[in-house]
């Protein structure tokens, strides 16, 4: 009977920390949801008003001769894989890799400490991953794809779908598909479309991987933030479920040593 | 003293929403200035620096690494990626 009293008191004395500690992490990700919704509707917008520019100039005629937009023969596909830094985000990780497991690709360019360490690359964090980042990366992409080194880059990231959902999806970048919306006679292109287009490409390529990354770090943290409210209640419920178990046993305990206590003063 | 709106835009939000008189900097084709009633204008940006004439007459300089400068008749909007204002 001691000993269970004892197993039980040091099984509710762990779980207390595990609740201390899901509640102080969840704490953390409510703090930063907002910062990282902002980022994301902001790095969103930026990327939006760049496409819209873009379909426009890829719907000119002159721009199909562009290099971004050749299609190749072949399939070898660059994708970039964004996943998280930590773990403790339900199947926010899981997710992202069990997708770039189903996906054939040549090269993973990763993105976040844990997407780093599962290809052995130095670490590059999603939560401190600035522009000037995503254009040195976007520049190196580009380039490999105008020299034919890959067919097709796209970008495997987690849609912030609401705080309670997100889900990973993959997004092509290159090459550029050809826009529906027809190119503005009245507007002047200095020098043309297409140069313009050429020069732009590396910036468009970068908002697209800067937006992804701050679309995926939200999902990250509204992630962590479900997956330590739902730990927390369980461990809410398993320590009262504990407690009444430990209630009852030292109260068993008490009563048998009465017990046993009026019966050696009977005899 | 004619004016139009001028905004500038990066991936980590708005930079700048005024009214100003004149806008410099090097696109394409060369350096290139806009004022009140440009005509419709596209062009992307080359690494310079951007000087803006404000309404009071001071100037605010910055350093860009490249964009786009989009002229329209309602506002003019450079998307920068790289613009940085310049130590007063």
């Amino acid at each position: 009977m001691g000993a269970d009293i004892k197993k039980l008191r040091s099984r509710i004395k762990s779980i207390d920390s595990t609740l201390h500690l899901t509640k102080a992490m969840g704490l953390v990700a409510s703090s930063k949801i907002r910062r990282a919704t902002d980022n994301m509707n902001k790095a969103k917008e930026y990327t939006g008003s760049l496409s819209d520019v873009v379909n426009m100039l890829t719907g000119c005629g002159e721009c199909a001769k562009s290099p971004y937009m050749q299609k190749h023969e072949q399939d070898r596909l660059c994708l970039l894989v964004i996943a998280g830094d930590r773990g403790l985000a339900g199947g926010y990780n899981a997710n992202v890799f069990r997708m770039e497991k189903e996906t054939s690709k040549e090269k993973i360019i990763p993105i976040g400490k844990r997407a780093c360490e599962r290809y052995g690359e130095s670490i590059r964090l999603v939560e401190t991953f600035s522009y000037e980042q995503a254009l040195s990366m976007a520049k190196e992409i580009c380039d490999d794809f105008a020299n034919g080194t890959f067919d097709r880059v796209a970008i495997l990231c987690t849609k912030y779908i609401s705080i309670m959902s997100q889900e990973p999806q993959i997004r092509p970048i290159l090459p550029l598909v050809q826009g529906k919306q027809s190119v503005n006679h009245t507007v002047l292109f200095e020098p043309d479309e297409a140069t313009i287009l050429n020069s732009l490409v590396r910036e468009y390529v970068a908002s697209v991987i800067y937006a992804a990354v701050r679309e995926s770090y939200a999902s990250e943290v509204a992630a962590r933030r479900f997956a330590m409210d739902s730990a927390g209640k369980n461990a809410e419920e398993m320590m009262s479920r504990l407690k009444l178990q430990y209630n009852r046993a030292r109260q068993g305990a008490i009563t048998q040593e009465i017990t046993e206590i009026v019966a050696g003063s009977d005899t | 003293m004619k004016t139009f709106k001028l905004v500038i835009s990066s991936p980590n939000g708005l930079i700048f929403d005024e009214d100003v008189v004149k806008i410099v900097l090097r696109g394409d084709g060369g350096d290139l200035a806009v004022m009140a009633g440009h005509v419709p204008f596209m062009t992307s940006v080359k690494p310079c620096q951007c000087k803006i004439e404000m309404v009071d007459e001071s100037v605010k300089t910055a350093h860009v690494e490249g964009g786009l400068l989009t002229v329209a008749a309602e506002k003019t909007t450079l998307l920068s990626g790289s613009f940085k204002w310049d130590k007063a």
